[in-house]
């Protein structure tokens, strides 16, 4: 079943997520990088779009999400002295290519912003020094569903797929909201 | 009922997900120690408790005998209306429940949603299993209270379990749509609602057992 609201709904978050890292001094991954503020404003615009006139967007916010990525993993490497890990790159463009390939479909490029999220939380998880050790098992969490959401995507539950990817959004969304502006 | 259909799986992760919430409740409390001697007794009921909520809720949810058979549905409802007292009086023995203003107005308002199941299409037996499902509503409402009141529970989660409250009152006054256009867009937009409410839960619970067990 589809319900376009519904699925676009977590793609809306994802973009309030990046402009809210844009826009506040206390996120030291995503403040005032310009990528973060487009992206973050094309998730919306697209998502409302895909609601009212039913275009497809998610080859570009798959790419535009590997951006994001890119801009956290420099952020973790110049924290680390460790190197941006460019296999994660390759690994989730080529595992997302084969699902496009298979179901011979674009929106399964969808697939490809959930590897994204999935590899973001449990990067962020592995680093968690960086920003807290806190924070550990809401990101393993908010990964755990990213993943799950894969799993219904792939098995064409697009409804529950859309419920699991909120979950892992929502949870990042707070462990960063909590982060930024909460802690005590 | 086709086992692996879009909304069997998707009650599943929504009954999973308050089975999740109520086992880090229990676990909090548990690691607390704050039960009386009948500690073991009491987390016992607790836990055949969550399992009747859940399980009756999910039955209740996956088969819609609330439509097809409303005298069978009104036995099923028993075991989440059992298992919510069962979760419930433990908290309200030992003293930790405590009513507040804004509590008592999400009761009234969650007890005044029960009104507009007289307007639902359902069978007069049918009205009354949609109420007293409503309790189970109630005693998630009450379980939420008890986070506040821990120490190991920031300012962020406070206000988050109070905006998870707010919003399961909000699913109480939606369900209407639920018995009115079941499994369509709005009926998943209004289960998004109560599953969104759980996620807020999900997160409060789970930050204040980690900060809790850091302590310990």
């Amino acid at each position: 079943m589809e319900c376009t609201l519904i699925s676009e709904l977590p793609d809306i978050l994802l973009g309030l997520l990046i402009i809210i890292g844009f826009s506040t001094r206390k996120n030291p991954i995503l403040h005032h990088q310009l990528y973060a503020l487009l992206f973050g404003l094309f998730f919306i615009v697209a998502s409302v779009g895909e609601i009212i006139f039913g275009i497809n967007l998610d080859v570009v916010e798959f790419f535009g999400i590997l951006g994001i990525l890119l801009v956290i993993e420099k952020f973790i490497s110049t924290n680390t002295d460790t190197r941006i890990h460019y296999e994660y790159f390759l690994s989730i463009i080529a595992l997302t290519l084969f699902v496009v390939f298979i179901f011979h479909d674009f929106k399964y490029f969808h697939t490809g912003t959930l590897f994204v999220l999935f590899i973001l939380a449990l990067n962020l998880r592995s680093n968690v020094h960086l920003l807290g050790e806190e924070i550990r098992n809401t990101l393993l969490f908010s990964g755990i569903l990213a993943l799950l959401s894969i799993t219904t995507l792939l098995t064409g539950f697009e409804v529950v797929n859309a419920f699991f990817c909120l979950g892992a959004l929502l949870f990042l969304f707070f462990t960063m909201a909590e982060r930024m502006w909460w802690v005590e | 009922m086709n086992p692996l259909d879009e909304h069997t799986l998707l009650s599943l992760v929504v009954e999973a997900m308050l089975l999740l919430a109520i086992f880090l409740v229990i676990l909090i409390f548990h690691t607390l120690n704050l039960y009386v001697r009948r500690s073991k007794v009491f987390e016992i009921l607790q836990v055949v408790g969550a399992l009747m909520v859940a399980g009756g809720m999910l039955t209740l949810r996956t088969t819609r005998i609330i439509f097809s058979s409303p005298i069978n549905a009104l036995f099923i409802v028993l075991f989440p209306f059992v298992g919510s007292l069962l979760i419930i009086l433990p908290f309200l023995i030992c003293g930790y429940l405590k009513i507040d203003k804004e509590s008592a107005l999400q009761i009234f308002l969650l007890l005044l949603s029960s009104v507009i199941y007289s307007f639902a299409p359902l069978h007069p037996i049918g009205r009354i299993v949609a109420t007293l499902s409503a309790f189970a509503l109630l005693s998630i409402i009450l379980l939420m209270k008890l986070l506040p009141s821990l120490t190991t529970c920031t300012r962020f989660n406070r206000n988050l379990v109070r905006l998870a409250s707010w919003f399961l009152v909000l699913h109480a006054w939606l369900r209407y749509y639920v018995f009115k256009n079941p499994q369509t867009c709005i009926y998943y937009g209004v289960l998004l609602v109560y599953f969104t409410s759980l996620l807020m839960w999900v997160y409060s619970t789970l930050r204040t057992y980690e900060i809790m067990r850091g302590w310990f």
